[in-house]
């Protein structure tokens, strides 16, 4: 409780001191804006209801992005995880895949799928595919040497040693994975569309710096911070549930 | 909980690691049917790798192993397996673990459930069958992983330093534990630890091992059914020494 108002104290303090600096220096609002003037932009965005479709649009690219991203790493890490011969010869490639920069690949995108959501969406899956293919080959691989011998002495079949043993076992480190997945989701859609968006956060950013409105920026900076932990602590919650479940044997 | 215990025969078994270096040098050993054969050791000797070998866990580069008349080339559903550690899974409830070997093989019925019931009785902790791993100590874990290796009535049980990480008292429980479950059942054991006295408490044989080999082998000639008092009697002592002086000539011979 004391952190927390410790925290708190702290944000207004800042805030205040901000306003304050603006306020006695006399600095343009085009280079730094009052957080009284930011706070009435963003109060006046969602009022009017300018903000929630990019807010939507966003939100949309950010999960459907997320979804696609760990549904394949997961996958393609399950894969990888068991059959080690198939690992060693696709690994530099991945590696490779992953040493590019997503970003560079928007023009491309932009060639083969448009302008618009469904580019912004590859992007976004694309970041968040190696965070979950790298912890669920890890997860998966790192299972004690004891228990993988047990499941063999048991006369475990493949798939019940991967899905009685391997996968609880390795679950805290694949929802990790998922975890910094979440977070670079809603960057890859942010920055996705400043490259290739006509809706959404990131292209109101690029917008806003078309018309020199830094306030707006200021604004949209927090209503992506707000999202981002909104979205994190509801994985927070599913995680814990998650491994609640395991550790009753629901899972 | 009778079994059908079976003899377990190491016909010449050698053994070389991926490395090139050598595990096991010719390793022969014949346990009668429900035999209780300890095998002992300084660490590194061969010992784990003799049982990992003898449970099909591994391939040997030579020899042959027999349980009863079947050749073993793999791990196989007559033997039960005790490791170091008690190995459970977290996120099952203690019946649950011992009901593993059953639940992985189809479902799990009345009767399962009930026998698991009985060997977690027989082993002292039927009142902790719904609690978590993590919610016990490690004797309790150890107890678990025994009662799960028996579940299937194995007719050989093999088992890797099992109570090795436990303290002297429940490490003593854990031995008539282990007897009275044992004889219930008469299944044959391999049993490898580096305790002379342990050795000596639940064997019938003693098989001494240095450098990959068996060097001594000592008959335990002490009546059955064992109890704690025996280990104090001037006949255990002398056991106790033989086996110690057969481990030191057995690293003089390497």
């Amino acid at each position: 409780m004391l952190r927390h108002i410790s925290s708190s104290a702290l944000l207004v303090a800042v805030l205040i001191a901000w306003e304050l600096g603006v306020l006695l220096s006399g600095v343009s609002p085009l280079v730094l804006p009052a957080p009284s003037a930011v706070t009435e932009t963003l109060w006046d965005g969602l009022v009017s209801g300018a903000l929630w479709q990019h807010l939507w649009v966003t939100g949309a690219e950010t999960l459907l992005g997320f979804a696609l991203g760990c549904v394949i790493g997961f996958l393609i890490g399950a894969i990888l995880a068991e059959m080690p011969r198939l690992r060693r010869l696709l690994w530099p490639y991945v590696l490779a895949s992953q040493v590019v920069p997503k970003l560079a690949l928007g023009p491309i995108f932009i060639i083969w799928f448009g302008f618009g959501m469904t580019s912004t969406v590859i992007i976004t899956a694309l970041i968040c595919f190696f965070p979950l293919l790298e912890n669920t080959i890890t997860g998966l691989s790192n299972v004690p040497q004891e228990k993988r011998d047990l499941f063999r002495m048991l006369g475990a079949t493949r798939l019940q040693t991967l899905l009685r043993l391997k996968l609880p076992t390795s679950m805290p480190v694949i929802l990790a994975g998922i975890r910094v997945a979440l977070v670079l989701a809603l960057v890859g859609a942010v920055v996705g569309e400043f490259i290739a968006g006509s809706k959404g956060l990131g292209a109101s950013i690029i917008a806003a710096q078309g018309m020199m409105d830094t306030t707006l920026i200021f604004a949209l900076f927090i209503l992506i911070t707000l999202m981002g932990l909104f979205f994190y602590q509801i994985i927070v919650v599913i995680e814990r549930r998650i491994l609640q479940s395991r550790q009753k044997g629901t899972f | 909980m009778q079994t059908n215990p079976t003899s377990i025969t190491l016909s010449k078994v050698s053994y070389t690691f991926s490395n090139g270096s050598k595990g096991l040098l010719g390793i022969d050993f014949n346990i009668p049917k429900g035999g209780f054969y300890c095998l002992v050791g300084r660490s590194g000797c061969g010992k784990t790798t003799c049982l990992k070998v003898a449970a099909g866990l591994l391939a040997p580069s030579s020899g042959s192993i027999k349980i009863g008349d079947s050749p073993v080339d793999g791990p196989s559903s007559d033997v039960g397996f005790v490791f170091q550690t008690p190995s459970l899974l977290e996120w099952l409830t203690v019946i649950d673990n011992v009901l593993l070997p059953i639940s992985l093989k189809g479902s799990v019925n009345k009767s399962d459930e009930k026998f698991a019931l009985e060997l977690l009785e027989l082993a002292g902790i039927k009142h902790l069958a719904q609690r978590y791993p993590e919610q016990l100590s490690g004797g309790q874990q150890s107890r678990a992983a025994l009662a799960r290796s028996l579940v299937t009535s194995p007719p050989v049980l093999m088992m890797d330093e099992p109570f090795a990480a436990l303290d002297a008292l429940t490490r003593e429980d854990l031995q008539d534990v282990l007897i009275n479950l044992v004889e219930a059942s008469g299944t044959t054991v391999i049993f490898v630890t580096h305790d002379i006295g342990e050795a000596a408490y639940l064997g019938d044989k003693i098989l001494v091992m240095e450098g990959g080999l068996i060097t001594h082998e000592v008959e335990i000639d002490l009546p059955r059914p064992r109890a704690s008092d025996l280990r104090y009697e001037a006949h255990f002592s002398k056991l106790c020494r033989k086996v110690r002086s057969a481990m030191l000539l057995g690293a003089g011979q390497c």
